[in-house]
């Protein structure tokens, strides 16, 4: 139960209780889920507990444009998201035409929700370079300095290593990507698409998952004719933790923690 | 046209559907409709086109399985004009197809026009392009034409499985889907691209995470007698219905009937796919 580490709280309630008290301060942890479970919703919840104590929080976007996250979660989170940093690293329409390779990497810089034009920016050719893993590892870097960043979200792992990563050496990258967040000393959750439900879990199993210092699973299930959400923490380095299955609910006020008694209390 | 600043929401023009997903779909995204042959994906995305049709929006119907002709034919056997729905023909043998009915086809002649195109670009780098000429670039180049020239509002591309076939190395396919999505999103079109279901055991593929949200429709087998149901795996932005519905295919297109549950053993069934944890 204790430990030496300080404690970062989630910002979703009832999954503190879970943790023992919560993230332990400066680490990577994974969240795993299939579609539609939460992940990003509970990963933004951990950006907006930092926004209420006021540090400095990041989402890096891979998934979908920062403009479309705002329009799904904004009204949801009020005023606390706009206060969230996005660093959108978002794949452009590809121009298929050879550009002569440079040395010079992409830069591009976060800015807060607030910010964010209401519209998709239009791919042109010239904001259009390769994109890689390693750019982007380059600019959490510099935000990360510029912006005295407290807490980190990378949604999703999945998709930087699909999209990002050169095919082959995927294992490596996410090996040396990994290192990188771990050496940054940042409390950061990475996001990670699970395959059909059906696959067993034992098959499930990634790099991401055995690299990470905690894993949240989140679990979908079918009950009678409906669909069910839970959580569970499937491993959680240098601390105790709840070994149960947790039912949650997706809300209009975010994801929620489920217990015997109904909602779970207190947390944030 | 749409606004961005709130979510506007648009039909799929099968009501109990856009109930299901809490009135309808959210304009100007990309969605899966996933399932296996037969359960209705195909179906669904023409009440989906002709929902368009009826409120006077440009549709276009991206085409790789099945020849114009064919399409012409399936929507018409549910009651449906599909005169005015834009087909883009992209199998690469059936580039010359002749088609009849009063489709517009604007593929054949301009497809084969885009690809010289893109030929003459590759030529320079890849010289043993004779195999199939319809590749993802020519796809997107086809698609940035069509919309340059036309601003549509609906587009389906059935399907977007068969598109994976052409994709020589599975990076290609990755980067291609993934930057397709991206065109259609910053055209601020709704597009449905159909799919079949993620091989088990299989790495979930790119489709299935970039979508904004998923359709799932299942055709199963249940004591010698065909039952089909449709549920909603993912709705970005959006609460949704998550039951399982039972879905039928009448002379009328499909029907969702949200009153009836589905018979014990076909639940039974859809659950092993979805075990309890």
């Amino acid at each position: 139960m204790q430990s030496v580490v300080q404690r970062v709280v989630s910002g979703t309630p009832g999954l503190d209780r879970m943790l023992h008290g919560g993230l332990l301060s400066g680490r990577m942890y994974v969240i795993v889920g299939p579609p539609g479970s939460g992940k990003t919703t509970l990963a933004v919840q951990f950006l907006l507990e930092g926004v209420k104590r006021g540090e400095n929080v990041l989402l890096v976007a891979l998934d979908e444009p920062p403009s479309e996250i705002r329009e799904n979660l904004g009204a949801m989170f009020g005023s606390n998201f706009d206060r969230i940093r996005v660093l959108d690293a978002n794949l452009e329409t590809k121009s298929y035409q050879k550009t002569p390779v440079r040395d010079v990497s992409i830069q591009r810089y976060s800015e807060s929700f607030d910010k964010v034009f209401p519209e998709i920016p239009r791919s042109t050719d010239s904001r259009n370079p390769e994109l890689t893993a390693s750019a982007v590892q380059e600019m959490i870097k510099t935000e990360v300095m510029k912006n005295k960043i407290n807490r980190i979200v990378i949604d999703s792992m999945t998709s930087l290593k699909c999209f990002l990563m050169p095919e082959g050496d995927q294992n490596q990258f996410m090996q040396s990507f990994f290192r990188f967040l771990s050496d940054l000393q940042v409390t950061t959750i990475v996001t990670i698409q699970a395959g059909e439900s059906s696959t067993p879990l034992w098959k499930r199993c990634c790099i991401e998952d055995v690299m990470a210092r905690g894993v949240i699973r989140l679990h979908k299930w079918l009950q009678h004719n409906g669909f069910k959400t839970g959580i569970s923490i499937e491993k959680f380095r240098g601390s105790d933790h709840d070994t149960r299955i947790r039912r949650i609910k997706l809300t209009s006020i975010g994801l929620q923690i489920l217990d015997r008694h109904g909602p779970a209390k207190g947390g944030g | 046209m749409v606004s961005v600043d709130s979510l506007s929401r648009i039909s799929t023009g099968i009501e109990e559907l856009d109930k299901m997903l809490n009135g309808g779909l959210i304009a100007g995204r990309c969605y899966l409709v996933a399932g296996n042959s037969g359960s209705g994906k195909s179906t669904l995305c023409g009440h989906f086109l002709m929902e368009g049709i009826r409120n006077d929006e440009e549709v276009l119907y991206i085409t790789i399985d099945e020849p114009p002709s064919d399409i012409s034919s399936n929507l018409s056997s549910f009651g449906w004009d599909p005169g005015n729905i834009t087909i883009m023909n992209v199998h690469p043998k059936v580039r010359e197809y002749k088609v009849r009915g009063s489709l517009i086809e604007v593929a054949a002649q301009r497809s084969i026009g885009a690809l010289k195109e893109l030929n003459e670009r590759q030529k320079a780098t890849q010289k043993d392009s004779t195999g199939v000429d319809l590749s993802f670039p020519s796809l997107q180049l086809m698609l940035q034409k069509e919309f340059e020239s036309k601003s549509y509002d609906r587009l389906v591309i059935d399907s977007i499985t068969s598109l994976r076939l052409l994709g020589a190395k599975e990076i290609e396919w990755e980067l291609g889907i993934n930057s397709l999505i991206r065109l259609i999103t910053e055209e601020n079109v709704t597009g449905l691209l159909v799919s079949d279901d993620p091989k088990p055991n299989d790495v979930i593929g790119p489709e299935f995470f970039l979508a904004r949200g998923i359709l799932r429709l299942q055709r199963l087998i249940v004591k010698g007698k065909i039952y089909r149901c449709i549920y909603i795996e993912k709705l970005r932005g959006s609460s949704h219905d998550i039951q399982i519905r039972p879905l039928r295919i009448t002379f009328r297109g499909v029907e969702v009937d949200s009153k009836k549950p589905l018979p014990s053993d076909v639940i039974e069934q859809m659950r092993s796919k979805y075990p309890r944890p």
